[in-house]
């Protein structure tokens, strides 16, 4: 409660700060760049690392992660009902057929509404197919046939007797065009009459309810314990090795960037560490007049941090801002806002918390000079022989990098 | 009434053979409003006899007090207050702090202690010593005596129980000198204030209403 | 001391009762448990009290400790001091209390001391003048006895003459010093010459200085307009010279020098006198201070009336002087 009735003298520490900041910018600028360039180095480090498995993580959110292979249309039925089961989608075990038209491989298959999503599909006009002569098809495979994209469009495909080899696009795939094969998709009357009384070879694509917490093993596993009800085991389960194998990527990610953050942080406070300790040492005389003017030692260590404090306060938001900026240009499809906004916190935070630590050291020596160095008559420069007061005859121990790279450091002077 | 009091002081440094006694057993009493010069040649020990009864300086032994507040028995933050609010200072050397302009120069005691500038008081002592048109200056652009003119004010905005001045015309030609005595002289008299300088000018000492004479770390007579 | 601990204590038990009323608000709302949250709230409460009886103590200790201070200062008893020195407003207006106390003290001691200088001066000069008065009595008495030749006549007679002076001289004294006591000198400051002044008080101590065939020099070719009182200069002035003439013996020599500085002017007045110790250089200024020497004219004030006026025109007075070889006083005035 005693706090309530201090005097406050923020303001003239403040204006000090501020003044003191002014009077030394050519030492401030190399501190606002470096702590400017480890925040954006950081934030960029952290959109390229995330942004890439964000873009992926895109691709593959609605994902299958397993097809449940020759079921029939009651366990499917029953699969879709299934709590645990977040997305149910009917496909068929292998393509109908394959068709090599030129160079191009046509692959021709079923998908129902659910299964086309999770397989991560779009189409850009029209929808799926119901009647019997009705195609979708990838838009650039009409492209390099040379017939027109566009709904209406006929195009004749030999799949056998039992069908007809005229067929209607009702519906265009999106695609870009990557490779020379394509999915050409049926509609499940024609499955019928194709496969005419036999059981037709479909398979369920699942994706479990509350799977984005789970580790691989523990999916995998967590599958096939569902399944088991069913009758299904683990001959019947087809794991989405694309799926799997990202998901694996993502703890390597945080991995990475922790780590590489963790040596960005480190040469940051070394750099911090020692031109802050220049600028204090450099201004003995200076802090020893304050001293005899009469500012204790608690405030001038609230001196040296406001300063601190108001050169991030300036450089951490932007190298943040440039960091973004960066992360962007490298990877445009990564953008995520919500990320973004984490990130830049994190690093702030970090920074906030490495730039406080670095000045530790500085801020004591700033705080334990003796107002006699004011009167002191220094015969060399201004820089005192800080050794020579009682309290500073301490070693420091500084991390070893900084012993290498300031040897004249560990001399005994504080 | 007693504004200052030493009792016993001493100040050593080094060790038996080669001991150095700067300041050996000091008596000393001012009584408030006493302009008292310190007079000594160089090394008499009459600089760090100032630096102790500021506070400055911490004694081998013996006692400081002024009004009536012992300066070995607090501690530093205790210590740093008690001169903020109780001493102030005239240097040889000025002691200005150069990235503040002169007015902030001047307040700076006070706005340290987070108290109120007595706006009526400063304003009279800025312009006894003519530095109404040199606020806004810094340090840098002013001459010596200016200079010196500033610690003064500065050293008078808390009206301090005593004001210590070391050797304040040392830096100064002898015009500025003449003006800088004087100015001390009229603002100690006119505000009432304890004045204790330093000197080895016996001319200058001349100026202050008792005279002690310090040789070798001891008062003299 | 012990107030500290005692208030570190009680922030970590606040500190503690407010988490804890924390805790509680986040259980009550995952658990949506009523009771819980009123509990919650109950502890705030408990928090609230505390701080407000905490707040409340501070104050009235501090409150306290104010009045009595300022009891003892109107019963003009021994003040205690609750003064911690920190950087509080608390011991802000300690501070500033102890130091308007210490005016009003040094404003009652100095009107006393006064008074005290003013009776110690009355006893002393009507004490010295008893003595003229009872040797002007014996004379009176003697004078009235018949059978005196003229001669002894003469002698008695200029006898006198010496004693009035004498009590002439003092009584003045006693006036002058009155008139500075009761601020009835009035220093008039105007634009004039200053080497105007300085001629007028040599004026006064050329036969003086002829008598005891002291060579007085003066360069009069400078001139300064200077803001002052001349009459009250020139007494000042001759009061040094006066004193300089005293003080050097026959043949010796007194010079006076004029010369300005950026804001005074310069007036210097040497002699080649018997000097002052440097133990007395500021002693001299003293009122009534006579020092030991054998020369018993005056009643020591000149110097003291001279560094009045000096003072009050914002000049001040440095001296310099050498035993057996003489002494330079040296008057600044300002521009």
């Amino acid at each position: 409660m005693i706090s309530l009735f201090t005097a406050s003298s923020n303001k003239i520490i403040s204006s000090l700060a501020d003044k003191s900041i002014w009077a030394d910018r050519r030492r401030n600028i190399f501190i606002i760049t470096t702590i400017a360039f480890a925040s954006c180095l950081m934030m960029s480090l952290a959109l390229y690392v995330f942004g890439g498995s964000y873009q992926t993580g895109k691709f593959y959110r609605g994902r299958l992660q397993a097809a449940v292979l020759y079921v029939n249309p009651e366990q499917f039925a029953a699969l879709s009902e299934d709590e645990a089961i977040d997305q149910t989608g009917l496909s068929l075990v292998m393509p109908l057929k394959e068709l090599r038209i030129g160079k191009d491989r046509l692959s021709v298959t079923y998908y129902d509404e659910a299964a086309f999503l999770m397989y991560s599909h779009e189409l850009t006009q029209g929808r799926l197919p119901e009647a019997e002569t009705e195609i979708a098809i990838p838009v650039s495979y009409l492209e390099k046939q040379g017939l027109e994209p566009a709904l209406g469009q006929s195009v004749t495909l030999e799949l056998g007797q039992k069908v007809p080899s005229e067929y209607t696009v009702c519906g265009l795939i999106k695609d870009e065009d990557a490779n020379s094969s394509y999915e050409v998709l049926v509609s499940q009357t024609l499955l019928e009459s194709w496969f005419s009384g036999m059981d037709i070879p479909y398979s369920a694509l699942i994706r479990m309810a509350g799977s984005e917490v789970m580790g691989t093993d523990e999916l995998k596993q967590y599958i096939l314990d569902r399944m088991e009800p069913y009758g299904f085991d683990e001959a019947d389960i087809a794991f989405s090795s694309s799926y799997f194998s990202t998901f694996d990527n993502a703890s390597g990610n945080m991995l990475t960037t922790v780590l590489v953050s963790i040596l960005i942080v480190i040469a940051c406070s070394t750099v911090i560490y020692s031109l802050f300790y220049i600028s204090v040492t450099g201004k003995v005389k200076e802090y020893g007049r304050l001293r005899v003017v009469g500012i204790t030692q608690k405030q001038m260590k609230r001196l040296v941090r406001k300063e601190s404090r108001k050169l991030s306060l300036l450089s951490v938001p932007l190298g943040i801002v440039i960091g973004s900026i960066i992360g962007y240009l490298l990877i445009p499809g990564g953008w995520y806002l919500p990320n973004t906004v984490k990130f830049a916190v994190i690093t702030a935070l970090v920074m906030e918390i490495t730039v406080r630590l670095s000045i530790r050291k500085p801020v004591r020596i700033a705080a334990s000079v003796s107002p006699v160095e004011a009167v002191r008559i220094t015969t060399t420069t201004d820089v005192a022989k800080l050794g020579s007061t009682k309290k500073l005859h301490r070693k420091i121990h500084p991390i070893p990098l900084q012993g290498f790279i300031f040897p004249a450091t560990g001399n005994g002077l504080s | 009434m007693r504004i200052l009091q030493t009792k016993n002081l001493k100040k050593y440094y080094g060790e038996e053979p080669n001991i150095t006694r700067a300041v050996d057993d000091v008596d000393l009493s001012v009584n408030k409003g006493e302009f008292v010069a310190i007079v000594g040649t160089s090394g008499s020990g009459k600089s760090t006899l100032l630096h102790m009864v500021g506070g400055l300086d911490t004694p081998t032994s013996g006692s400081v007090i002024v009004h009536e507040k012992e300066l070995s028995k607090m501690n530093d933050e205790e210590l740093t207050i008690f001169r903020r609010r109780n001493i102030g200072f005239v240097f040889q050397n000025y002691n200005l702090v150069p990235i503040l302009n002169v007015y902030e120069n001047i307040v700076l005691p006070v706005e340290l202690d987070g108290g109120t500038v007595d706006r009526n008081f400063a304003d009279e002592v800025i312009h006894i010593l003519a530095l109404e048109d040199k606020l806004k200056s810094m340090p840098n652009n002013l001459s010596g005596g200016q200079q010196q003119r500033v610690a003064i004010a500065r050293a008078l905005i808390t009206k301090p129980a005593i004001v210590l001045a070391d050797e304040p015309t040392g830096n100064l030609d002898s015009k500025s000198s003449a003006d800088v005595l004087g100015l001390l002289k009229l603002t100690g008299g006119k505000f009432n204030q304890t004045i204790v300088m330093i000197t080895h000018n016996q001319d200058i000492a001349s100026l202050a209403d008792r005279i002690i004479r310090i040789e070798d770390g001891r008062i003299m007579g | 001391m012990k107030n500290k601990k005692y208030f570190a204590a009680v922030k970590i038990l606040l500190y503690g009762i407010l988490i804890v009323n924390l805790v509680l608000i986040f259980i009550s709302v995952n658990r949506s448990s009523m009771a819980i949250l009123i509990f919650s709230q109950l502890t705030f409460i408990l928090f609230i009290c505390m701080a407000w009886l905490l707040i409340k103590r501070t104050f009235s200790d501090f409150f306290t400790n104010l009045f009595v201070m300022m009891d003892k200062m109107m019963n003009r008893e021994a003040v205690p001091d609750f003064n911690h020195i920190d950087d509080t407003h608390i011991s802000q207006i300690y501070h500033q209390l102890n130091r308007l106390y210490d005016v009003l003290q040094m404003q009652q001691s100095s009107i006393e001391s006064e008074k005290n200088k003013v009776q110690s001066f009355v006893s002393d000069i009507s004490h010295q003048l008893k003595t003229p008065l009872t040797n002007l009595h014996l004379l009176q008495e003697t004078l009235k006895q018949p059978g005196i030749s003229p001669e002894e006549y003469q002698d008695y007679l200029e006898k006198q003459g010496k004693q009035l002076d004498k009590i002439d001289f003092l009584i003045r004294a006693l006036l002058k010093t009155s008139q500075l006591e009761n601020g009835l000198i009035q220093i008039r400051p105007r634009e004039a010459s200053i080497s105007r002044t300085i001629l007028s008080a040599l004026e006064g101590i050329l036969v003086p200085a002829e008598r005891k065939e002291i060579e007085v020099y003066y360069d009069n070719s400078t001139d300064y307009i200077v803001m002052h009182d001349p009459k009250w200069t020139s007494e000042a002035l001759f009061n040094v010279m006066e004193n300089a003439i005293k003080y050097t013996p026959g043949s010796g020599k007194l010079t006076i020098l004029l010369n300005r500085t950026e804001k005074y002017v310069k007036i210097s007045i040497k002699d080649t006198g018997i000097g002052i110790p440097p133990a007395d250089l500021s002693n001299i200024f003293i009122r009534f201070w006579r020092g030991d020497t054998n020369v018993s004219e005056g009643n020591g004030i000149g110097l003291y009336l001279c560094k009045q006026i000096i003072t009050l025109q914002h000049g001040y007075i440095l001296v310099n002087s050498t035993v057996n070889s003489g002494s330079k006083f040296e008057i600044f005035i300002p521009l």
